[in-house]
C-alpha cells in the first residue's frame, strides 16, 4: 500500500550561505491513511519545521527546503505550483497550531472563519457554507453553537477557540490534519478532551495525523508511530510500542527516563546539558555530549541510520548499550 | 456608546476652555495697545476708538472675557472687523472648498497609499518598499509650494490639461469643480500619501508576522484574500487613526495650496483676516478648527470598533 | 566600593549619542557635508557674490544665463546672490528655532515627568497648544507681535515645543522605571542630581532626532510664512520672500520661484536623511514605529 505522505531525505536551512541554520536534516518517514505519528522532541528540534515545510508554510525568501521526495497521495509537494498549494491546504492537507489564542483572526467572526475554509474550496454558497460552519462547531460538541457563529475569537476560551481551530481544520474533510502541538497551551482536562475528539474524528473520518508535541503522555495516548527527532534529526522511529519497550538510542532512553511519574510534579525532558546549536551541518551524533552511552567514537565519527526490527530504526552506535540499561531497568523493577 | 460620547466630549472640555482662553489672551499678551495692533500702522485716533468700542477693548479685561464668553455661549463669534459679516457666517461660506479639497485629498490619498503600504510590507525591503521609504523622505521634504508650481509649470501650462488656479463651487457642475481640485490634492495628498503609506506598512508589518495569517494561508486562502481579508482588518485602528488626524488637518490649515490654488476656502479665509488684522475672524476660525479636531478625533476612536471587535463603547 | 550609581552609568538603558557615529553612516556623513557646504554658502555669500539688493530694471525677468546664473526677478535682481543670501535666514531660523524648542522641551518635559503638578498642569497646557493647528498659530503670532527674524523664530517655536515636550517626557517615564534610578534615589541622590546624572544622557538620543526634524519643519514653515508675506520682512532676502514675490510672474519666469524651492527642497532632504540616518543608529525601535507621532 502506497504511503499518504511520504518524506524522505527533507532538509531545511534558514539564513544565507555565511550564516545557515540546519533546522531540518535528512529527515525521512512515511505515514499511512488513517494512521497517527506522533513527532517528539524538545523545542527547537525541528518538528514544527518539518510540518511547515510539507504545508509549504515557510517563508519563500530565508528557508531553503531540498527533500529527495515530498509526496502527497502520490503526488509531488516540491513541483506543486503555489496554486496548487494553495488548493491542497485547508482541502487535502490542513493544520492546527499550539496556541489557539493568536491563531485565530481576533477581527473576524467564527462563522465567518469556518465558512471561509468550506467556501475557498469546495462552489457553495455563502448560507450552505454557514451551514456547515455550525454543523462542524456542533461536531465539535460546543455548546450554543448558533449564537457562537456570530462570535468573535475573544468572546471564547482558549479550549473552544481551539475545538474552533480543529472545525475550521476538518470543514473539508481533509485526508491529512496536522496538528502542531493542539495541546500545550490549554487546561489539563481540557486537553484530554480535545485528544479524545482528535482521535475519534480520526477513526470517523479516516483521516491521517501528524502530531507533533513535546508530551510522551499524549504520544502515548494517541500515536501509532513515533520519531524522535533531535538537533534537525529523526534519532529514532518506530511503531509506539517498540519505541516504548525497547528505546535503543541514548535520547529517546533520556526522553522517556525523564517521563514524569503519574505522581510527581517533575518538569518534563529534564536532560543534563541544552539544545546544541544548528549553525553547522554536523555528520556525527548531535546528542552525544549529553548522552551517558557516549563513547569517543560517537563524536567523531558519522552515524548511519541502523534498523532494529520491523519498522524500528535508529540513529544509535551505542544502541545494544541502549538497550541492555533498559533490560537491566526492567528486570531491577520486576 | 452614548455614555463614552458624553465622557470624552466632558474630557475635551479643558482643551476647549484652554484654547478659548488662549485665543483671548493672545490679543492681549503681545506687547503694545490691542487695538493699535488690529487697526494697524496708519489708523487714526477715531478709528483706535472705535475698534477699542467695537471689541470692547476700553472695559476692564475680566469684563471683556466674559462678553467674550457669553457671546460664544449664544454661538456668536462677532462680526468681522472689515467687512462687518458674522464671523460664522463667513466661516460656513468657506466650509464647503476646504471640505471639497480635503474629501479629494484624502480619498486621492487613501487610494494610492493604503495599497502601497500593503504592498511595501508584503514585499519588505523589496522594489515597492523602497519606493515607499523614497517616497516618504521625499513627500516629508519637499514643501507643498515646491509641488504644487511644480505640477502647475507640468500639467496647466506646458500640457495645458487643467486650470491653473480657482476653484469652481460643486453648484456649477461637480466634474468641472472636481477638474479644479486635482492638482490641489495631488499636492497636498503626496506627503499625506508618504505618512499613511508608512503607517500601513509598518502595522502591515506585524500583522503578516500574526500566527493568524499563518493559519489563513494553512486555509488555502489566496494572496489577495491573505492581504485585504486577514491583514488589513486588522490595521484599519492605526490607518484610520492617522487618515483621521489628516483629514482634521486638512479642514483647517491648508493655508499655502488654498493661496497658490486661489482656493476660497478656510485657510485662505484666515491669511486674509490675518493680512487686514480681522482679528475676530482669527478667532473664530482657531475655536472652530480646535472642535473640528475634537470631533474628528472622537470620530476616529468610536470607527475603531468596526474594525476591531474586541473594543466597545 | 561598586555602588549602584558607578554600574548604572556604564549601562545607560537607551543609547547615548555615540561619538563620531557619522563616521559609519554613508548617509550621517554625506548630510554632515551637504548641510556643512550650506553654513559655509550662509556665512561666505554676502562677500563673494553680487548685491542681492542692486535693483537693474534694464534686465528684468531674465532667464538663468552665463551672466545670471539662476536668472533676475521683476526688478532685475540676481537670483543667485539672493538665493545664496536667503540660505543665511533659513538656516538661522532652522538652527533657532531648534535649540529654542529643544531647550523649553527638556525644562518642560524634565519637570513635567518628575512633579506631579508640573503633570497637570503642562501636560494640559500642551494639549490644548496642539489643539491649534500649527500654521495657523505661527501666523497668527507673527502677525500680532510683528517685527523681524526673532519674531518669527518665536512664533514658529511656540507650536513645536508640545510634541517635544512629549517626547521628552516619555524619555522621562521610561527612564524613571529604571533600577538605576531607584537605586540613586535609595542612596539618597538629589532631583536635580538625578536629572542631570541620569536622565538627561538617556534623553540625548531620541531629542537629537526630533531636533532635527523640527529643523526641517522650522525652515518650511518660515518659507511659508514669509510665502503668505507674514514672514521674514520683505527687504532682507528669504527664500519664502523670493518666492511669494515670483508667484505673480510664474508663467512668465518659473526660475524666481524654482530655485529657492529647489534650495529648500534640498536643504529639507539633506536634514530629514540626516535625522533617519541618526535614528536608525540610536534607536531601531524608533525607525521601525516611524510615521505616526
Amino acid at each position: 500500500m502506497s504511503a499518504l505522505l511520504h518524506v524522505e531525505n527533507l532538509s531545511v536551512t534558514f539564513g544565507s550561505a555565511d550564516r545557515r541554520t540546519h533546522a531540518v536534516s535528512d529527515v525521512s518517514f512515511t505515514l499511512e491513511a488513517g494512521r497517527t505519528l506522533c513527532l517528539v522532541g524538545e523545542s527547537g528540534s525541528g518538528k514544527s519545521v518539518t510540518s511547515m515545510a510539507v504545508m509549504g508554510l515557510l517563508p519563500a525568501r530565508g528557508a531553503t527546503v531540498e527533500a529527495r521526495r515530498l509526496a502527497f497521495a502520490g503526488e509531488d509537494l516540491r513541483t506543486a505550483t503555489p496554486a496548487r498549494l494553495a488548493q491542497l491546504r485547508g482541502k487535502e492537507i490542513s493544520m492546527i497550531f499550539q496556541d489557539p489564542m493568536s491563531s485565530l483572526n481576533p477581527a473576524l467572526t467564527i462563522g465567518y472563519q469556518i465558512a471561509e475554509a468550506v467556501r475557498l474550496h469546495e462552489p457553495v454558497s455563502r448560507a450552505e457554507a454557514r451551514r456547515r460552519a455550525l454543523d462542524m462547531l456542533d461536531r465539535m460538541r460546543i455548546p450554543d453553537a448558533r449564537r457562537r457563529l456570530d462570535q468573535y475569537p475573544h468572546q471564547m476560551s482558549g479550549g473552544m477557540r481551539q475545538r474552533v481551530m480543529i472545525a475550521m481544520a476538518l470543514a473539508c474533510n481533509p485526508k491529512l490534519l496536522i496538528a502542531d502541538e493542539p495541546t500545550t497551551a490549554l487546561d489539563v482536562t481540557v486537553q484530554a478532551q480535545i485528544l479524545s475528539l482528535m482521535d475519534e474524528l480520526k477513526r470517523d473520518m479516516g483521516m491521517a495525523i501528524l502530531l507533533i508535541t513535546h508530551d510522551l503522555g499524549v504520544v502515548a495516548e494517541m500515536a501509532d508511530e513515533v520519531a524522535v527527532m533531535y538537533a534537525g534529526r529523526i534519532v529514532e522511529r518506530g511503531p509506539v510500542t517498540a519505541v516504548f519497550d525497547r528505546p535503543s538510542h541514548g535520547y529517546t532512553h533520556g526522553l522517556l527516563g525523564a517521563k514524569p511519574r503519574r505522581s510527581s510534579s517533575e518538569r518534563l525532558l529534564e536532560l543534563p546539558g541544552g539544545v546544541p546549536r544548528l549553525d553547522r551541518h554536523v555528520e556525527t551524533c548531535a546528542f552525544a555530549p549529553r548522552c551517558r552511552f557516549a563513547e569517543t567514537a560517537c563524536s567523531q565519527e558519522p552515524v548511519a541510520p541502523i534498523a532494529f526490527d520491523a519498522g524500528h530504526m535508529g540513529l544509535c552506535r551505542r544502541h545494544a548499550a541502549v538497550r541492555a540499561a533498559v533490560a537491566m531497568q526492567v528486570d531491577h523493577h520486576a | 456608546m452614548f455614555r463614552y460620547i458624553a465622557l470624552r466630549l466632558l474630557t475635551a472640555l479643558p482643551i476647549v476652555a484652554f484654547v478659548v482662553v488662549f485665543i483671548f489672551l493672545m490679543l492681549h499678551l503681545a506687547p503694545g495697545d490691542p487695538a493699535a495692533l488690529v487697526a494697524g500702522d496708519n489708523a487714526t485716533p477715531q478709528q483706535l476708538e472705535a475698534i477699542r468700542a467695537r471689541l470692547h477693548l476700553d472695559r476692564p479685561l475680566a469684563s471683556q472675557f466674559w462678553l467674550w464668553l457669553v457671546q460664544l455661549s449664544q454661538f456668536d463669534l462677532g462680526q468681522s472687523i472689515f467687512s462687518n459679516q458674522p464671523v460664522a457666517a463667513l466661516i460656513l461660506k468657506r466650509i464647503e472648498p476646504t471640505l471639497m479639497l480635503a474629501i479629494c485629498t484624502m480619498t486621492i490619498t487613501v487610494l494610492f497609499a493604503v495599497p502601497l503600504g500593503v504592498l511595501a510590507a508584503w514585499r519588505s525591503g523589496g522594489g515597492v518598499d523602497r519606493f515607499v521609504m523614497g517616497l516618504s523622505v521625499v513627500g516629508f521634504s519637499v514643501p507643498v509650494f515646491v509641488v504644487a508650481y511644480s505640477l502647475v509649470w507640468v500639467f496647466s501650462i506646458k500640457l495645458g490639461w487643467l486650470p491653473v488656479q480657482g476653484y469652481k463651487p460643486l453648484a456649477e457642475g461637480i466634474w468641472e469643480c472636481l477638474r479644479g481640485l486635482v492638482l490641489p490634492s495631488i499636492t497636498l495628498s503626496l506627503g499625506l500619501s508618504a505618512l499613511v503609506a508608512r503607517v500601513t506598512r509598518s502595522a502591515m508589518l506585524e500583522i503578516l508576522s500574526e500566527d493568524y495569517m499563518r493559519t489563513a494561508r494553512a486555509k488555502g486562502a489566496g494572496l489577495m484574500r491573505l492581504l485585504v481579508v486577514h491583514a488589513l482588518k486588522n490595521a484599519g485602528v492605526p490607518v484610520m487613526t492617522v487618515v483621521g488626524i489628516s483629514f482634521a488637518v486638512l479642514l483647517g490649515g491648508v493655508v499655502v495650496t488654498e493661496s497658490i490654488f486661489t482656493i476660497p476656502g478656510i485657510g485662505r479665509l484666515t491669511v486674509d483676516a490675518i493680512q487686514q488684522r480681522d482679528y475676530p475672524i482669527v478667532q473664530g476660525v482657531m475655536l472652530f478648527f480646535s472642535l473640528v479636531l475634537i470631533a474628528v478625533n472622537l470620530l476616529v476612536d468610536l470607527s475603531y470598533a468596526l474594525f476591531d471587535p474586541r473594543i466597545r463603547y | 566600593m561598586t555602588t549602584p550609581l558607578a554600574l548604572s552609568a556604564e549601562e545607560p538603558q537607551a543609547p547615548a549619542l555615540p561619538r563620531f557615529a557619522w563616521a559609519h553612516s554613508p548617509l550621517l556623513l554625506a548630510g554632515v557635508v551637504i548641510l556643512g557646504i550650506f553654513v559655509m554658502i550662509a556665512l561666505l555669500a554676502p562677500f563673494l557674490v553680487a548685491d542681492p539688493t542692486a535693483i537693474n530694471t534694464s534686465k528684468r525677468l531674465k532667464p538663468p544665463s552665463e551672466m545670471f546664473w539662476f536668472g533676475t526677478d521683476h526688478l532685475g535682481r540676481d537670483i543667485f546672490a539672493r538665493t545664496m543670501v536667503g540660505t543665511r535666514n533659513s538656516l538661522l531660523v532652522g538652527f533657532g528655532v531648534a535649540i529654542s524648542v529643544t531647550l523649553l522641551g527638556v525644562t518642560i518635559g524634565l519637570y513635567a515627568g518628575f512633579s506631579k503638578w508640573g503633570e497637570r498642569i503642562f501636560m494640559r497646557l500642551m494639549d490644548g497648544l496642539m489643539a491649534i493647528p500649527g500654521v495657523l498659530l505661527a501666523i497668527a503670532l507673527v502677525a500680532l507681535l510683528r517685527g523681524g527674524l526673532l519674531v518669527v523664530i518665536i512664533a514658529i517655536t511656540i507650536p513645536e515645543v508640545p510634541r517635544m515636550v512629549r517626547l521628552v517626557r516619555s524619555v522621562v517615564l521610561t527612564v524613571k522605571e529604571q533600577p538605576f534610578v531607584d537605586a540613586a534615589i535609595s542612596v539618597g541622590s538629589s532631583t536635580p542630581k538625578i536629572l542631570w546624572l541620569h536622565v538627561l544622557p538617556n534623553t540625548i538620543g531620541p531629542l537629537s532626532v526630533q531636533a532635527t526634524y523640527v529643523a526641517v519643519s522650522a525652515i518650511i514653515a518660515e518659507a511659508v510664512l514669509s510665502f503668505l508675506g507674514v514672514g521674514t520682512p520683505p527687504e532682507i532676502p528669504s527664500w519664502g520672500n523670493m518666492m511669494a514675490e515670483g508667484r505673480a510672474y510664474f508663467q512668465l519666469a518659473p526660475w524666481i520661484i524654482g530655485f529657492p524651492g529647489l534650495m529648500l527642497s534640498i536643504i529639507a532632504l539633506t536634514v530629514n536623511l540626516m535625522g533617519d540616518a541618526l535614528r536608525e543608529r540610536l534607536d531601531p525601535r524608533l525607525a521601525r514605529r516611524s510615521g505616526l507621532k
